[in-house]
């Protein structure tokens, strides 16, 4: 099975600048006995300007390894990874990641998790209120500001999980499962304020890329999918890449770069 | 303990015009906003009208978990039950269709009107001096209907859908809520 996606499904992002490219990465980690676990074999993957992408996978499929991979938070065995054509050596520049768990400071506020992201960046103490503040509008938390994330309901804290990554105006928003801890509804409205987000034009944010294992999710939301299958030598994943829905992923594209979709 | 002196007299709280609740006989539902946004936005998918128990079976959810979500969207005025059927009102159909901003300040009006303790909260703030009062204030009255875990909980949603709507925040160092000037108070 070959790794690299088909020219011709990438209808949304074909021509496009590539953001990141993922090129023959392999990760092993090491058994306590020593033995190598191969979690990630010869994957390949572009991310493209204009595009959402979805990695599809059973949960243990490795995606998160993928995920982080990319995020530069851990280095493959085998294979490169790069960002804007620089391959990476460490932390990517380019984005900011949303976690299924949210991952929030339960002794700061809303707005300081949020200043969170900027203050490692090195923003001073104005811009950084100022921009929080605008993260905060963008995604619905205003009135949250100065709550404490045990006071907010699941959605909310997700919210919360959006605008820190969103603050930093990513050029990539990665997403680990970002609505699997929420109920069906929450999650749905979530990804319904994602999507009109990303629909407007001044959204900063040019590509973004969701790790799920929900086919209806990935279907809804990507303009493709990499599913990421066992392959029969033990735990190790490769992707394939389809493009669910053609006619939505067009739609979308060019209702992203022609008209909006809303007032 | 400075506000005791600026302390609204309890009537606000009970006296309340022909046809409205009180917060003690028509408690909020146990739904947060997103949730029953979510439900609104699956209702307009659905044609605007749907079977509950049909819905509820889509969904995976259990008819009773779905409740309070429907609960939220009649008590705002959203959507209506009609036999088993819900059913989305024009005012749902704007809320589904705004954006973030309008959809918030639709809900932050209906939320004034309609929600007995969101209104008597907003009430009673605009009635002190400087729109503060301890939460105990709103405690003790919550316990005259309410258990001490009720009346907490009741609380939090208020605290919830107020801060969602930009009506009033709370302090949870302090357990001080504060109007919202922008929006909390009356303006009439």
């Amino acid at each position: 099975m070959t790794t690299t996606s088909d020219p011709t499904t990438g209808r949304t992002g074909a021509g496009s600048a590539t953001i990141i490219e993922v090129s023959h990465v392999t990760k092993s980690f090491v058994s306590p006995d020593g033995t190598p676990l191969p979690v990630l074999d010869d994957i390949s993957l572009d991310l493209r300007e204009g595009e959402i992408v979805a990695l599809l996978g059973r949960s243990g499929s490795g995606k998160s390894t993928l995920l982080r991979c990319i995020a530069g938070l851990i280095s493959p065995t085998e294979g490169d990874i790069s960002y804007r054509g620089e391959t990476l050596n460490g932390a990517n520049p380019g984005v900011a990641m949303v976690f299924q768990s949210f991952a929030l400071l339960p002794w700061l506020t809303v707005q300081q998790n949020v200043e969170l992201g900027l203050e490692a960046l090195g923003v001073g103490t104005g811009e950084r209120r100022q921009r929080a503040e605008r993260a905060i509008d963008a995604i619905g938390l205003d009135g949250f500001e100065s709550a404490y994330p045990k006071e907010l309901s699941g959605g909310m804290r997700q919210r919360v999980g959006f605008a820190r990554a969103l603050v930093v105006e990513p050029d990539a928003l990665l997403m680990d499962e970002p609505f699997s801890a929420l109920d069906v509804l929450t999650a749905q409205n979530l990804r319904a304020e994602l999507l009109r987000l990303w629909r407007e034009k001044d959204f900063p944010t040019k590509a973004m890329l969701i790790v799920t294992h929900n086919i209806e999710e990935a279907v809804i939301l990507a303009d493709r999918i990499f599913v990421l299958v066992p392959i029969p030598a033990g735990s190790a994943r490769r992707s394939t890449a389809h493009s669910p829905n053609p006619g939505t992923g067009t739609t979308r594209a060019s209702r992203r770069w022609s008209t909006r979709s809303t007032a | 303990m400075t506000g005791r002196d600026t302390r609204p007299p309890a009537h606000i709280w009970t006296v309340a015009s022909p046809g409205e609740g009180s917060p003690t006989d028509t408690p909020l539902p146990q739904a947060s906003v997103g949730g029953m946004s979510g439900l609104l936005e699956i209702l307009v998918a659905h044609g605007g009208r749907v079977d509950l128990p049909q819905l509820a079976h889509e969904l995976t959810f259990e008819v009773d978990d779905l409740l309070p979500l429907v609960d939220a969207a009649q008590v705002l005025g959203l959507a209506v039950v009609d036999d088993a059927d819900l059913q989305i009102t024009d005012e749902g159909r704007i809320f589904v269709a705004a954006d973030i901003l309008e959809s918030k300040q639709i809900f932050a009006l209906e939320a004034r009107e309609r929600a007995p303790l969101v209104r008597a909260i907003c009430r009673a703030l605009g009635a002190t001096k400087d729109g503060n009062l301890g939460e105990g204030f709103f405690l003790d009255l919550l316990r005259r209907g309410f258990s001490e875990e009720e009346a907490r909980q009741q609380l939090k949603i208020a605290v919830d859908w107020g801060r969602y709507g930009e009506l009033f925040d709370f302090d949870a160092n302090t357990g001080q809520l504060t109007l919202d000037h922008h929006h909390g108070s009356d303006g009439q």
